[in-house]
């Protein structure tokens, strides 16, 4: 799937994730900002990859903001800025979820 | 410990992300309309499905008036923009405060670790940083990062991790969240009782007619004080039955006798506060005395039951003043510094209001409150109504002094059964008998003050039983 638009979800409120999409060529690259990174940052990449995976998108940018959020979380925001990105937000994936 | 999460509404994840969206919304509109401000949004870290309820409102609520307290007390002005009270989410409030971010960061952060149940509050400064509003961080300030409230770890490792149960985490914030409101709840009680203390000495000064006492019409026989003196010296006792209060709802020692030592000794200072409030003159004095304990017993009481009980007040009377006859009374202060009571003992052998206490104000229980409970009409029929029928059965030290012979008691109790009879404030005769006596107690310069201390205490007592939320059991 091919990404239309720049698109963000989530906010910088403690225990979530802002995810930022752009349109990139090279793949899923994930420029993470969190305070758990040495922990979790590994983990925030997978969920990230994987939720993009699931939407069909092979090739995009990824800004993410962590501010503690849960995987769960971090899945929600991933898929709300993929929906955003790829113009599908009327027809969410919930079968992603 | 009970848990407090048994009532609110499951939030599930796309709720609570959904009010993270709304959350941000309006801090970004509150940061732009008010730049000249500084936005604190204050919400609470409460782990698991069930993030509001009666009892978090509560907890939340007040917790910010402490902080609200804090920031008055700093000089910092502030109000409140928005609140979200009974969100499904979480209570939250969003304050607009006049002052650098940096500097609020720091008072809230001092909040937030100043008690352990401060520990759930989540109070966000915001600043805008590259176009977007963002919390300052602890970290902005040199501050430790929060610590996990369940095992004083990082905060944020525990949450990521999901180190601790939803069980574990809850029943932390159940006890956290319980002993604070527990703690507000001995506040309100201590307030409420304080505030019954005081309308107690307000409400006998203002009923009329009171033969040998002060009453806004009259003051014959206290010719040094009237109704307005008796209001200042009312207000100036408010620390001391505050103090009675937290004596009886902290008390855990039971140490009924080390108890009242204490009380006597904030007693004597409440006098030193009565007599600066006065201009020198003895208002209140048998009072501070009286209602003090029985202050201190009501609360004793409730804290033991979580109500009133008229016998365990009664009981913790007499645990209190086990002795006070022997100690005081037998063993008096040399001649000269002695009270009217005293030198009664030492010449009649009348143990006046300190038998009356030690034995627990039988005079009170058994004739003063079930006259006043029983009393129809306004307060100014019951207490005159309840008046005469505790005159007629105390032995009044002041009556005594002032005649100067205790056969007055006699003559007291005569005349006040003839007014009694005659229906006393409740009838047309009644009132004609108790004016005169009125007239007579100002001609020969009688006075009743011994029993205006068990008006004052029996009008207490019906209060707290006709008012105190939490019931009372007799």
């Amino acid at each position: 799937m091919e990404i239309k638009k720049t698109a963000l979800a989530g906010t910088l409120e403690s225990s979530d994730i802002q995810i930022t999409l752009s349109k990139g060529d090279n793949g899923i690259n994930i420029d993470l900002d969190s305070s758990v990174e040495e922990l979790y940052g590994d983990q925030i990449r997978t969920v990230i990859t994987e939720t993009l995976h699931a939407y069909g998108i092979d090739n995009a940018n990824v800004k993410a903001v962590d501010k503690g959020a849960l995987d769960c979380v971090v899945k929600a925001r991933t898929m709300a800025a993929a929906q955003r990105a790829l113009e599908t937000t009327d027809q969410p994936d919930w079968e992603v979820f | 410990m009970t848990n407090i999460f048994t009532t609110g509404q499951p939030q599930d994840i796309p709720a609570v992300l959904a009010n993270k969206d709304r959350r941000a919304a309006l801090q970004q509109r509150l940061v732009a309309a008010h730049p000249d401000m500084t936005v604190v949004a204050a919400k609470l870290n409460v782990p698991g499905p069930i993030k509001n309820n009666r009892a978090i409102q509560e907890f939340f609520t007040v917790g910010l008036k402490q902080l609200e307290e804090a920031w008055l007390a700093a000089g910092t002005l502030f109000y409140q923009d928005t609140e979200w009270l009974d969100a499904g989410t979480g209570p939250e409030r969003f304050y607009l405060v006049q002052a650098a971010a940096p500097i609020i960061k720091e008072q809230t952060t001092r909040f937030e670790e100043g008690q352990p149940s401060h520990r759930l509050f989540d109070l966000d400064v915001l600043v805008k940083r590259a176009g977007q509003v963002v919390p300052l961080s602890r970290a902005d300030s040199g501050q430790p990062a929060r610590r996990c409230f369940v095992c004083g770890r990082p905060a944020k490792e525990c949450g990521r991790s999901r180190r601790h149960s939803v069980g574990e985490l809850q029943a932390a914030v159940s006890a956290l969240i319980g002993t604070a409101l527990a703690t507000e709840q001995r506040q309100r009680v201590r307030d409420r009782l304080v505030t019954f203390a005081q309308r107690a000495l307000l409400y006998e000064v203002l009923a009329w007619p009171k033969p040998g006492l002060v009453d806004p019409v009259e003051h014959g026989a206290h010719p040094d004080m009237d109704a307005f003196t008796f209001v200042n010296s009312s207000l100036s006792l408010r620390r001391y039955l505050s103090q009675a209060a937290t004596l009886g709802l902290h008390g855990r020692s039971a140490d009924y006798p080390l108890m009242f030592k204490e009380l006597r000794e904030f007693g004597k200072r409440a006098e030193q506060a009565m007599f600066t409030a006065t201009g020198g003159i003895n208002t209140h004095k048998g009072a501070v005395f009286s209602l003090g304990i029985m202050t201190l017993a009501v609360a004793d009481s409730w804290r033991r039951g979580g109500k009133v009980d008229l016998a365990a007040v009664q009981a913790t009377v007499k645990k209190l003043l086990a002795g006070l006859v022997q100690t005081d009374l037998q063993a008096p202060p040399a001649a000269k510094q002695r009270t009217a009571g005293e030198r009664q003992y030492q010449r009649y052998g009348l143990t006046g209001i300190r038998g009356e206490a030690q034995a627990g104000y039988p005079t009170v229980f058994d004739h003063g409150l079930p006259a006043m409970l029983a009393a129809t009409g306004d307060w100014n029929q019951r207490i005159i109504q309840t008046m005469l029928v505790l005159a007629r059965y105390t032995e009044d030290s002041t009556l005594v002094k002032r005649a100067g012979d205790p056969a007055i008691l006699d003559w007291k109790n005569a005349r006040v059964d003839e007014c009694l009879a005659a229906g006393g404030i409740t009838t047309a005769a009644g009132r004609a008998k108790l004016s005169q006596l009125e007239r007579e107690f100002t001609s020969r310069h009688l006075s009743l003050g011994g029993t205006a201390d068990l008006v004052i205490v029996t009008i207490f007592l019906t209060l707290v039983k006709e008012g105190l939320a939490d019931g009372l059991s007799d």
